[in-house]
């Protein structure tokens, strides 16, 4: 597969110098690791800390800024930051009032992140971790990893960051991170698989008239191999399938996120929201913020995801008060 | 006896066949994973290799700077896990005089810190399934163990790993298409047993 790198081993380190670069008023690189870090941190704020492997930009470093992370850590490609990187972001941020992590649940991040809390407590930090599993693709089970963190992600990562901005105590912005991803289901479905560079071969294999539907941010497999189906048909699965748990009512409010997979085009992804926000409609559930882009991406997988936060009062001033990111800026 | 100098030797066999099987762990972990397991073994390996502890006497310390090393190359879920084998293994084994035994018991309980960090039990079809099998051989052998001992168990324990459904990390998305497909980190624990087990030889002939 064609792609504009120079050697696979430099790809998170070139990307990352190219973010600097790009945004000298926004970041820091951390010497010497993986860390992007907001410039001009806040005083006194519990700090947020997120991450996992590359690949999946804008996440997560183009969430760092105010209202939301003060840093993120990223690791090889589809591949786990390791804890000493994560410890260097946990102190670069630590301002006295401690610590949130944002994992997303894939067996490596989770490790590595409880690892890295380890060391942190160990130096006097307190620490807390939140794991996203908004994936409704997979069963969640006591008997297996459970399910994944994918885009629901990004409204965790706004809701603990505006509740950090507010002045909110560790133990709240963590019930409010919790209060969130209990909230929060997406789903996802892909048309054409990723290459990770250096990698000789697809993620995996999909035929032209084929699309897999409930499929993780890496390629991994989730519910069903279904025939390539239009716009709207796979908008209407996806309501279908990630609704339910958050059993919503009539008059209910809600954010929504359509979000692209990397390779997707914006028109495919109104296109996709168009029949979405329909839907929504019919069923009297209101849409207050939808965001509909690339938030949370599998390189060039070719393929679309659907968010859906269930809002509160609580919520919806969390998720829809000011934010000013590289991906995501809401304006007063 | 088991020395530092077997320590070090068996680090760097791991990283030479690890290295030279690269492309295998790769394919394996592109069937049920993410396909970069052989890339992350063989950056951590290296890593390890570079930052051996040439000066000490003591094979606990060999190990435990081999298990902070592999935690802060490897990345992924492998980093964690065998940081905490050697880490743990590491700690366990005190002095310059180690025998066999010794060896086993701080295997153990390396063995024990990797099932809690990963929450991982036998026949989820992982390197639990390779490395705890063999860990009880050693106990049982104590230091009557032989290299011949290591290799047949690890041969049979990747046998019956490869039948297992995977229940842990990204391979248990695949269910019971899991079957049949052999576990890229139980393969590579295999490589860590075999190159134990060429050290113990040249230990044996010497």
């Amino acid at each position: 597969m064609k792609k504009i790198i120079n050697q696979p081993d430099d790809v998170v380190s070139q990307m990352l110098d190219g973010m600097v670069k790009a945004h000298p008023e926004s970041y820091l690189r951390l010497e010497g690791t993986t860390v992007l870090v907001r410039k001009n941190l806040s005083e006194n704020k519990v700090g947020i800390v997120s991450g996992g492997g590359s690949g999946h930009e804008p996440a997560h470093a183009g969430f760092v800024g105010e209202g939301m992370l003060d840093a993120a850590v990223s690791g090889e490609v589809f591949t786990s930051p390791t804890p000493d990187q994560m410890l260097e972001a946990i102190k670069a941020v630590d301002q006295g009032a401690g610590v949130l992590l944002i994992t997303k649940n894939y067996t490596g991040d989770v490790m590595n992140f409880e690892m890295a809390a380890e060391m942190a407590e160990d130096e006097g930090i307190s620490v807390e971790q939140v794991i996203v599993n908004d994936d409704v693709a997979v069963e969640d089970s006591t008997h297996t990893t459970g399910r994944r963190g994918v885009a629901g992600t990004i409204f965790v990562h706004k809701i603990a960051g505006a509740a950090a901005k507010e002045g909110k105590p560790l133990k709240e912005v963590k019930a409010l991170a919790e209060d969130a991803i209990q909230n929060v289901r997406s789903m996802g479905a892909a048309l054409h698989p990723a290459q990770v560079p250096g990698s000789g071969n697809p993620g995996f294999d999909i035929k032209e008239n084929e699309m897999e539907l409930g499929i993780g941010i890496h390629g991994e497999p989730g519910m069903e191999t279904i025939g390539l189906v239009s716009a709207d048909e796979l908008a209407e699965r996806l309501v279908e399938e990630v609704l339910p748990e958050l059993e919503l009512k009539q008059g209910d409010e809600t954010a929504v996120i359509v979000n692209g997979m990397g390779a997707t085009p914006l028109m495919e992804l109104y296109i996709l929201n168009n029949r979405i926000q329909d839907l929504l409609k019919e069923k009297g559930i209101k849409s207050e913020l939808t965001l509909v882009g690339n938030y949370m991406t599998a390189l060039e997988m070719a393929g679309a995801s659907l968010t859906v936060l269930k809002l509160t009062n609580e919520r919806k001033k969390y998720v829809t008060n000011p934010c000013q990111t590289i991906a995501w800026t809401i304006n007063d | 006896m088991f020395t530092a100098e077997m320590a070090r030797q068996w680090i760097k066999e791991s990283a030479k066949k690890i290295e030279s099987n690269k492309e295998q762990l790769t394919d394996l972990d592109q069937v049920l994973g993410d396909g970069d397991h052989g890339l992350n073994m063989t950056r951590g390996f290296k890593a390890a290799v570079e930052q051996l502890n040439e000066e000490t006497d003591e094979p606990g310390k060999v190990l435990k700077a081999v298990g902070t090393s592999l935690l802060s190359k490897i990345g992924g879920a492998s980093g964690p896990l065998y940081g905490t084998l050697f880490m743990k293994a590491g700690n366990q084994l005190e002095g310059t005089e180690v025998q066999l035994s010794d060896l086993s018991s701080s295997l153990r309980v390396g063995v024990d810190g990797m099932k809690k960090r990963g929450k991982a039990d036998r026949e989820e079809k992982t390197m639990i399934d390779l490395l705890e099998p063999v860990i009880e051989l050693m106990e049982e052998k104590g230091n009557e163990l032989t290299s011949a001992h290591l290799i047949d168990k690890a041969k049979e324990a990747l046998e019956h790993v490869k039948e297992y459904e995977a229940k842990k990390g990204r391979a248990a998305y695949y269910k019971e298409k899991s079957k049949g497909k052999q576990d890229a980190g139980a393969q590579s624990s295999y490589y860590l047993i075999e190159s134990l087990a060429t050290v113990l030889d040249k230990d044996g002939e010497a």
